[in-house]
């Protein structure tokens, strides 16, 4: 071995870590653009942009209403929908999950594949359908339609994802706990609801995650202005306001900022979450 | 206790943990698919969608619609989005997991931020990247420019070609890190000992890569590619925010032909057959995501 010209662990470790952060500030760029840019003087963005803000200004945030219904008012509803959808969907997807994951019946590999299917099911597809159905019960311009339309998309995800978490917790426990003469329910609730919550904090975190962030069902369902959430306003505003580049990237980073706050305190359950759910390794 | 006698036995208590969840499934995903289904059989409209008095019409609007340029200009627009967009980000992804994957201090943590991209709402993707290539005040423009790689600002969200690969930029940027990680994961798990043995017996790094990483992360490459491919295929937000499918048809893909049909002209019943055609080739890839699925899912339990 030429031990002369090696690099010493240490000295590859820090080369590699310099790499990794370049690599990292080059990918995310669109994201610090977005922020930069929203931090920015209004008419800033005309001219040749410098690469970091020449003063900061947070006139961008105002977010002035021009139809009388405030930022609030949207962030409430962002806040109501994505609340409501996570939880009608934990809700029903954790027992869902647990019943796939252990019990033996034919129904299992039916309700699989509906659950696969819902997985990779195109909005527009369930879109017309939803929007006819709830205009004849009332479920349009109402928050409650959203919610159950979100659910839609947070339901088989959660399922996937927590079927396989239950599947790879030992039988051992809950066979120990059915002989000691706990019931069903009970052992569900009590031996495996605790020890499965890094797998149900990231069903929860990817649920809100996509009902924060879903726009086609807000649009198709809603068209009173204090009805709206955030990620719909975003487009709104993309239409009404064109050039004012600094107040849509205060949207934008508005809109992804509990995001980022939710994945950097669960991004530990959420990457083997994820992965655990589509890949196995 | 017999091996799985209990959760065999108690077919009441199974019913009573997948019910609800299956009660929700079926009002309100594979009632909507039949709806669908029929509803592209009939004429329904803005008209007669209230009173629910449409006529059957039979095949005839998936004769219309097959015999409609823009149908087939959707299709082959989806199709080549699909697969410009699964021929960069599987390579980048992969690129940045075999990176990522290298033993180094900031590695986890680096791998880790970078994943943030994948979690951003598309609507607010698609608005940061209609900023980045704006004609006028976008970065993209001004870096070519700086660069002297052109030499007028391009229009590049006026013109179908520029247009498709603008929105083809910004969906690989979201989707690297969904193929970076799951194949960063998967790679965790390949045993150190082989590649040991393979160097002593004289495999360079590029035949290593070939002849053993490669084949070895087979099952995870399939995954990533068959569910790259059914996220990408049915994309909508994005599309719908960059470009509205234009300029004229160039960017329009099903899923926003079906939406235009439907919620701009309210002639439901051929957002419907739409919608279907969607359905039915994304089910091409989408059946074979699940049989490997339930394979695995059999070999584990077995």
């Amino acid at each position: 071995m030429k031990k002369k010209t090696r690099l010493t662990d240490k000295q590859r470790s820090i080369c590699l870590s310099i790499t990794g952060v370049i690599i990292t500030v080059l990918f995310l760029f669109p994201l610090y653009w977005m922020v930069t840019t929203a931090l920015r003087q209004p008419g800033e963005t005309f001219i040749n942009p410098t690469f970091f803000p020449r003063s900061i200004s947070i006139e961008a945030f105002k977010m002035e209403s021009a139809n009388g219904v405030g930022f609030l008012t949207y962030l409430k509803n962002s806040i109501v929908i994505s609340a409501g959808a996570t939880a009608l969907g934990i809700i029903l997807a954790v027992p869902a999950s647990y019943g796939l994951a252990r019990f033996r019946s034919k129904f299992v590999g039916v309700m699989l594949f509906v659950f696969l299917v819902a997985q990779m099911l195109p909005s527009s597809l369930i879109l017309t359908p939803l929007f006819i159905n709830f205009k004849n019960v009332g479920l349009i311009n109402n928050l409650l339609g959203v919610i159950l339309a979100d659910a839609t998309l947070t339901i088989p995800f959660s399922v996937i994802i927590l079927r396989t978490y239950f599947k790879d917790i030992p039988k051992e426990l809950e066979e120990a706990a059915i002989i000691d003469g706990c019931g069903a329910w009970k052992t569900f609730t009590k031996i495996m609801l605790p020890i499965s919550y890094p797998g149900i904090a990231t069903a929860i975190s990817m649920s809100l995650f996509m009902s924060w962030g879903d726009m086609v069902f807000s649009l198709t369902f809603l068209n009173k202005e204090n009805l709206k959430p955030l990620a719909l306003i975003l487009y709104k505003a993309m239409s009404e306001l064109g050039v004012r580049w600094e107040i849509l990237m205060a949207y934008s980073t508005i809109v992804i900022i509990p995001i980022v706050i939710v994945f950097i305190f669960m991004q530990k359950y959420i990457v083997s979450g994820l992965t655990a759910g589509s890949v196995k390794g | 206790m017999k091996k799985g006698g209990y959760f065999q036995k108690k077919k009441l208590t199974f019913f009573a943990f997948v019910l609800p969840g299956a009660v929700f499934m079926a009002v309100m995903i594979i009632y909507p698919i039949i709806y669908n289904i029929v509803m592209s059989f009939k004429d329904v409209n803005i008209m007669n969608f209230a009173t629910g008095d449409s006529k059957f019409i039979g095949l005839s609007m998936y004769k219309d619609i097959l015999h409609d340029k823009v149908t087939w200009i959707a299709i082959k627009n989806t199709l080549l989005f699909t697969v410009w967009c699964l021929l960069f980000q599987f390579p980048i992804g992969f690129a940045m997991a075999l990176f990522f994957s290298k033993r180094f201090k900031l590695a986890p943590t680096l791998r880790g931020i970078n994943v943030i991209a994948w979690m951003i709402p598309m609507v607010a993707v698609a608005g940061v990247f209609k900023y980045m290539f704006n004609s006028d005040v976008g970065i993209v423009n001004r870096i070519l420019m700086g660069l002297h790689l052109i030499s007028s600002p391009v229009e590049w969200l006026a013109h179908g070609n520029t247009a498709l690969a603008a929105i083809v930029v910004a969906n690989i940027w979201k989707g690297v890190p969904f193929n970076m990680i799951l194949l960063a994961t998967a790679l965790t798990t390949l045993p150190a000992d082989i590649y040991e043995s393979a160097s002593i017996d004289g495999a360079n790094k590029f035949q290593q890569f070939f002849l053993l990483t490669v084949p070895l992360l087979k099952p995870a490459i399939i995954s990533v590619l068959t569910l790259g491919f059914i996220y990408t295929f049915k994309v909508f937000d994005l599309v719908y925010v960059m470009t509205g499918g234009g300029p004229g048809s160039a960017t329009e893909m099903l899923s926003t032909l079906a939406y235009r049909y439907s919620f701009a002209e309210y002639n439901f019943s051929q957002g419907a057959a739409i919608a279907n055609v969607l359905f039915v080739l994304l089910m091409i890839v989408g059946f074979f995501y699940i049989h490997i699925t339930l394979k695995e899912d059999k070999e584990d339990v077995g």
